[in-house]
Formats: structure tokens, sequence, C-alpha cells
């Protein structure tokens, strides 16, 4: 019988800045197209797990391998070509430059093939194609998540690692941005790591959870599990949450 | 290039056609104003492009004139040969030095590049083969056209600046520059080797900057360690980018021109107190539009 092999494979990871350890031997892995969440209290390292996978932190101890290859060693661009794309929490558009260019410097750079076409397909795609010449500066917060989106799919990757992709929208766009991730799932096949903490959003789009406290993995497995988990509910969800279960996250 | 940019193009390139009906201090005063934007655009590829300030790049001003003069003085070889080593010279030092002094950003990239220029300045103040502290004479050109020949020389070097400026802003390299100048972390995150595209457009500001020092050396014949490392040509060339406008194709060239236009206007009309009216118009300037005249337009 043939083996399938995890599209990402997070091996024993930990990472300290000065002192404070922030992974403590974190391992996980990811099939190709899987969806997967990564929750847990501020501070609990689940950005710094992001930047780990895409590249622009060094961990201390542990391995990251994508497609079966060893990529910790290797700079972000480098990842971004092998098809690892991501978002930031904060979002970091080139606001002085255009939609249209934001995505098309990732086209160019990040991902083989022509480019001109592909920019405004990705941006119909995400809803903004009629934006194209405005400044990335200019546009709205759910805007700029899109605009984000699309960088990240211009790269044509095989990984989208987003981080908190949800943070700061009202529910109509959560709602918006939920259906984009669906269709970019259905039509691409990409696989995903969300960091969220907007919970009621993540679980309608994901069946796999990983709970981050302290560093280090507390639970992982089905979203409706977290809630029976008592090391989750201490650590995350916290005790009044524990006495409401029964009505789910 | 923008079609206001392509009107300024047709402005430098009828500068070809201006020297038989200028005086000589005229021609002067024009030679200088194409140092400086040689100097000025060099600087924008860096600072207004790839959003880099390079304080010291001047020190690469003084490696490009120094190893010129050496060339031309120790080994007899002719003006464009020891002109091309020169030049060639300061490139390659750039690319040597570029990976660990990119690493640094903002003021922190900036007082390095400063250090770097008073470093080397200092070294050459106190090497023979320099000359130390008394400096390098140069023999002076006899040759056809006369002084014509840095005018043109100048000329020439401002319009290459200018058009790699007009291609780095068009260009899917100065897409790279601009990624890295907006978000370093973002552009590496999408593909972009920073490393890389930082080295190239600290290495392309160092041979334009060692090309102009090698013009430079040639031309007043006479060159030393505080005229070839000068901070105030650095601050110069940084006003001319500010007044022209930080990143654009053409601002840095107007920049320079208006520059040196006022400073000498000043000099002539106020001989005592030209500084302190030129820094306050410079602060004005600086103020009422502080993108820089070309942004404004």
């Amino acid at each position: 019988m043939e083996e399938k092999v995890s599209l990402l494979v997070v091996e024993n990871v930990s990472k300290s800045f000065g002192g404070n350890r922030v992974l403590k031997g974190v391992s996980f892995s990811l099939g190709e197209g899987e969806i997967i969440g990564i929750v847990g209290p501020n501070g609990s390292g689940k950005t710094t797990l992001l930047n780990i996978l895409s590249g622009t932190v060094r961990q201390d101890e542990g391995g990251v391998f994508f497609k079966g290859k060893r990529v910790d060693h290797l700079s972000p661009h480098r990842r971004a070509k092998m098809g690892i794309g991501r978002t930031f929490q904060i979002t970091r558009l080139f606001t002085n430059l255009t939609v249209l260019e934001n995505v098309l410097i990732p086209l160019h750079y990040g991902s083989p093939g022509p480019s001109g076409k592909k920019a405004e397909e990705i941006l119909d795609m995400v809803g903004l194609l009629r934006m194209k010449d405005l400044k990335a500066g200019s546009l709205s917060l759910a805007q700029r998540k899109r605009l984000e989106l699309a960088r990240a799919l211009s790269l044509n990757p095989k990984l989208l690692l987003l981080d908190e992709v949800f943070a700061g929208l009202n529910p109509v766009s959560i709602r918006e941005i939920l259906d984009l991730l669906r269709r970019i799932h259905s039509e691409t096949g990409v696989a995903m790591v969300l960091v969220e903490h907007v919970l009621k959003a993540l679980f309608q789009i994901t069946r796999r959870v990983i709970v981050l406290s302290e560093g280090r993995i507390i639970y992982e497995g089905k979203p409706e599990g977290m809630a029976k988990n008592q090391e989750v509910i201490k650590a995350y969800l916290g005790e009044r949450y524990g006495a409401f279960r029964g009505k789910g996250p | 290039m923008g079609k206001y940019d392509l009107l300024v193009l047709g402005g430098l390139l009828a500068l070809a056609l201006l020297p038989p009906f200028l005086t000589d201090y005229l021609e002067r005063v024009v030679t200088s104003a194409l140092l400086l934007a040689s100097l000025a655009l060099a600087q924008n590829v860096l600072l207004g492009y790839t959003g880099y300030p390079a304080f010291g790049s001047v020190a690469f001003f003084g490696i490009g004139g120094y190893a010129t003069a050496v060339l031309m003085r120790d080994l007899s070889l002719p003006f464009p040969v020891a002109l091309f080593g020169g030049t060639v010279l300061s490139g390659v030092l750039a690319l040597l030095i570029a990976p660990p002094v990119m690493r640094l950003r903002s003021h922190y990239f900036a007082i390095t590049t400063l250090a770097l220029q008073l470093a080397l300045g200092e070294l050459v103040a106190n090497l023979e083969i320099t000359g130390g502290a008394q400096g390098i004479n140069l023999p002076i050109y006899r040759g056809p056209g006369g002084y014509l020949l840095f005018y043109y020389l100048f000329w020439a070097l401002t319009l290459i600046s200018f058009l790699i400026n007009a291609y780095v802003d068009r260009s899917t390299f100065g897409y790279a520059l601009k990624a890295i100048r907006e978000d370093e972390v973002a552009a590496e995150t999408l593909g972009v080797n920073t490393v890389l595209f930082k080295t190239l457009s600290f290495t392309l500001t160092a041979l334009i900057t060692g090309c102009a020092g090698g013009i430079y050396a040639y031309w007043i014949t006479y060159i030393d360690p505080t005229s070839m490392f000068d901070p105030v040509l650095s601050v110069k060339m940084f006003v001319a980018l500010l007044v022209g406008g930080v990143g654009t194709v053409s601002g840095p060239l107007l920049g320079a021109f208006l520059l040196e236009v006022i400073s000498e206007t000043l000099w002539g009309q106020f001989p005592k107190v030209h500084g302190l009216i030129l820094g306050l118009l410079i602060v004005l300037i600086v103020l009422i539009i502080p993108r820089g005249i070309w942004r404004k337009r």
C-alpha cells in the first residue's frame, strides 16, 4: 500500500526569545488540502509558530518539512517559491503601491509563469478587481485582508498560513472572508493553517484544531472535543465557559 | 516614464547643446549641477526606491576619485581606463560590504555608511599610496574641448543615471526594490530575494557615485581626503533629493539644479550670509512641500 506523504510536518519545534521559551517541542503534520486551526491564549506561541513555518523566524530546535523536504534552513523567499504563502495578523501591504502592483510583485518573483492576466484573475477572485488602480493604503480593513489573501494566492501556494484573518472584521465581513476561503479551497485545493481567535468562524471551515498554551500543544483533534477538554477550558476557554459548555463554542 | 519625465529628459538632452551659449562661469555652474544631479539620482535608487538612506555613500565618491587618480599617477593609465577601474572598484567594494551593512535598517544603516565614509577618509589620509593628507595632484587635461570634456562627462553620467532611474521606476527589478522599501518582511515572504536586490541597489548607487568621483578628481586635478570624503557633499545630495522629490525619476535632477542655482545666486549676492539664507530657504521648501517639487506638480 502506498504511504501518503504529509504536505507539512512540524517536528519537535522549540523557540526561545531571550529567557522566554515561547515554543516547547511542538509537533504536528498536515495533509495536502487539509485545513487546520491553531488557537490559544495570547502569548501561547501561535504567531511565532507561523513565523517559523514561513521562515521569518528560525526555530532553536526541531525541524520543518514541506513536501517531504526539510525547509527550516531556507529563507522566506525560497519557501514562498516552494508554495508557502502567508498573511499577517496586522496587514503588511505595500501601501504606496496600487492594488494590482501588490499582486504583481509575488507573481513576478514568487511564482513561475506569466503574470499580467493572472493578477487580474486573482483580484477578481477576491473581489478587488475594480479597485486594482487604487493605492493599497486607501483600502478598508476587510479589503486589506482580501488583498493579503490575493498576494498569497499569487504564489500559487500549496499551503496558506493565515494569521488572524478574521480579526477586527464585522460579522458581514467575516462571512464574506469565510465564503472566500471556502471558494479558494474548493477551486485550488490549497492546504491552510489558520491561527485564529474567532472560533465561531474557524469551526465553520476546519475539522481539526490544535490548542497551544504556554508554547506547547495541549489539545489536538475535532473542534467539538475542545470544549470537553479540562486543560483547554482552564487555559483558554475559561472556567465560566466550562460551566456553560453544553451550549457549544 | 510619464510625459512630464519625458519633458525633463528632453531638457536634459538639450543641455548637450547649451555650452556654446555659456560663459566659463556658467559652464562651471552647470557642470557642478550635473555632478550633484548624478549623485542625487544615484542615491535615489537606494533611498527613493529601496528605502535605505546611505548618508555616507560619498565614501564611494572618494574611492572612485582616489582609485582613478592612483591608476593614472602610478600606472600611467589613460583617464578613460583609470575611470573605468575606479568605477569598478567602487562597485566591487559595495558588493563586498553590502551583505553585512544592508542587514541594518533606517538610521542604523545611515550611521553605518557615514562611519564607513569617515573611516575611509581617515584611511586614505594615512596611506602612502594615496598621498596621505597632502593628497594627489593629477595632470591638467589639455586635450580637445578643454574643460568642456568634464561638462559632457557629467552630462553623460547624469543621463545614464536618469535612464537607470526611469528603468527602476517601471521595471520588475524596480518592483522588487519598491517592495523592500514598503515592507521588507512582506517582500521576502512573497518571493523577493531581499538580500540580492538590496545588494544590487547598493552596488548600482556605488557604481554611479564612484564614477562621479573619478570624473571629479580629474576635473579639479587635485584631490585630498577632505574634498573627496566631504560630509557636506552628502548633505547637498540629500537636500537635492528632498527638494526634488524622493522616489521620483525627475525630482532628484530638478532638485540638484534648483539647489545649485539658488546656492550660486545667493553666493554672488550675499557672500557673507549666503549659507544662512540657503539653510533657511531649504527649511522653508521642505516645510511647504515636504514631498518635493516633483510630487507637488
